[in-house]
């Protein structure tokens, strides 16, 4: 069975999608797979709906882009409203986001956490902890090793801390729970 | 061993690939989809021993590189649209005074500024025809990031060799993509530098008018003198205005390319045996176009996919060749004008062609060309 998963990222300028759809590029190489990263973003730096991609497969990866998501985090209400008709499971901050209960949906307050850790930039690194919860596609220890990769020891350490309260917030909320 | 593989962006790739092949001055005016190579460029060419310039426009930053080739260092530059379209008057410069020069062109989304961080394939002709003047010239558009590096190699060597411009114009979904790829080691990959001239100094000539040829470019500031002017020149690089002269110059800077068509056109197939169907497709379109026909093939199709690597000199042989045993030739491309399919239709007349055009900014999908299949 060949592994193949695609991930759809949304939120708003500034919160880190470029960098944390990239870093979990790294991570599924990390695990020996092959990962796509692409971004769909307008002319504004800060605001505005920004979209990132990624796809990871053991076999050549011939369209970078997602076509149907196994899962998608959203982190600010301006992603909502890309999201609501797709038919895929749905990782986003319920701090960020008054969403309306949803099948398949499952919140989690993604940066209220991140400031618990002081770090309030690091709530894309804990919404993709969490995903791993939701949808396993790469072991948590893959994303610890390019978080080690990637960063400083000081900086890997935080994001490593952030990868893991993400996952156990999700356990803790979301118990057995895989969505679906 | 087995290099280790990084995450890299096409863009990033593009700006590792002209550093690998030597380049070690960059001048150009940041512009989206293509600022992360100026980016690269700053931070790592002074520690390579080169040189980044800011220019105030494209104007100025063809003028730098053709100046910095002429002294001979390997020259490029990057832009987008709005930028090529600037770069055209020096570009002609370059190619009337035979001047080894790189530009990097990712394609947005136009006419004019157009929707700039967006996606498009519609500069394929302006790539070719977009100078005033009877010329020729090279364009690569690469379809992945590994692609990226490669080409920008072959783009610096084409150009060494033929004394030419060359073009590397990937559109924004490419440059701005990240994949997975090892860059090769120094000595994997072939490297030319442009010929330099020997013999007594008073007998160099800059230009050599035979059929084909290509004259040893001496280095402004080497004992060789030469004289390199965009307006019609004999051999010696000084004014000759006779017809006779103008004749050979003219034939002489299109027979250069030509007659090496083989060393400079390239493309690259996928399943074509015995397909039924062939798709034509560049740069992003491609891995759409081979997703599309994947799925194709699970359900029985026979489709092939035939990528144009080298879009000038178009490959005309290579796309008549595989139109030829097709009974349908599909052409996804991101404008609404049909530039690729233009030329598909010229190479192959007799072809029953169906076009998949997309030119809304969101680049074309999978399931765009398998709702033509």
């Amino acid at each position: 069975m060949s592994r193949h998963f695609e991930l759809l990222l949304g939120g708003s300028g500034g919160q880190g999608l470029v960098f944390v759809s990239s870093f979990i590029a790294k991570a599924a190489m990390a695990d020996g797979l092959n990962a796509a990263q692409t971004q769909s973003y307008g002319i504004a730096q800060r605001g505005g709906f920004i979209s990132a991609e990624v796809v990871v497969s053991d076999q050549e990866i011939l369209y970078p882009k997602v076509t149907r998501p196994d899962l998608v985090i959203a982190l600010h209400e301006a992603a909502e409203p890309h999201f609501v008709k797709l038919d895929s499971k749905v990782v986003f901050d319920s701090g960020l986001m008054d969403s309306q209960p949803r099948p398949g949906w499952a919140g989690l307050p993604f940066t209220d956490l991140a400031r618990s850790l002081n770090c309030p930039k690091a709530a894309n690194l804990i919404a993709f902890g969490a995903a791993l919860h939701f949808a396993p596609f790469i072991p948590l220890e893959a994303a610890e090793a390019a978080a080690r990769e990637s960063f400083p020891s000081g900086a890997a350490e935080i994001n490593i801390q952030a990868l893991r309260l993400g996952r156990s917030e999700a356990v803790k909320k979301f118990r057995g729970g895989r969505l679906r | 061993m087995a290099r280790k593989q990084e995450l890299i962006q096409g863009n990033h790739a593009i700006a590792l690939g002209a550093f690998y092949a030597g380049a070690r001055f960059y001048a150009g005016y940041p512009i989206t989809p293509s600022s992360e190579i100026a980016e690269v460029c700053a931070r790592e060419l002074p520690g390579l021993g080169g040189a980044f310039m800011q220019m105030e426009d494209e104007i100025a930053s063809m003028g730098a590189i053709i100046g910095a080739s002429l002294a001979g260092v390997k020259s490029f530059t990057a832009t987008s649209g709005p930028g090529f379209s600037l770069m055209q008057e020096n570009l002609g410069v370059a190619i009337m005074g035979e001047v080894p020069v790189v530009v990097v062109t990712v394609q947005r989304s136009g006419p004019s500024t157009g929707l700039a961080t967006k996606p498009a394939q519609a500069d394929l002709m302006q790539l070719r025809w977009g100078r005033h003047g009877d010329q020729s010239l090279v364009a690569l558009i690469p379809a992945t990031v590994a692609e990226c590096f490669e080409l920008t190699v072959k783009a610096f060597n084409l150009s060494e060799k033929y004394r030419a411009p060359v073009i590397v114009a990937p559109d924004e979904i490419v440059g701005h993509m990240r994949e997975n790829y090892a860059p090769p080691e120094p000595g994997q990959l072939e490297i030319v530098d442009r010929a330099q001239p020997h013999g007594l100094i008073e007998d160099y000539r800059p230009f050599n008018f035979e059929d084909g040829a290509v004259a040893p470019l001496a280095s402004f500031g080497s004992p060789y003198i030469s004289h390199i002017t965009s307006s019609m020149h004999g051999e010696d690089g000084y004014s000759d205005n006779s017809p006779d002269n103008a004749g050979r110059r003219i034939s002489q800077l299109h027979r250069k390319l030509e007659k090496n068509i083989d060393d400079i056109v390239m493309t690259r197939s996928f399943d074509l045996d015995g397909c039924d169907t062939l798709i034509v497709a560049v740069g992003s379109a491609v891995r759409a176009a081979r997703a599309a026909a994947k799925e194709a093939r699970q359900r029985g199709r026979q489709v092939g996919v035939l990528q144009v690597v080298t879009m000038w000199p178009f490959p005309e042989r290579e796309v008549r060749r595989a139109a030829s045993r097709a009974e349908t030739v599909i052409v996804p491309e991101m404008n609404y004008s049909g530039q690729l399919a233009g030329e598909v239709g010229r190479a192959a007349p007799g072809a029953r062609l169906i076009r998949a055009p997309s030119f809304d900014g969101r680049g074309l999908t999978p399931a765009d060309i398998t709702a033509v299949l």
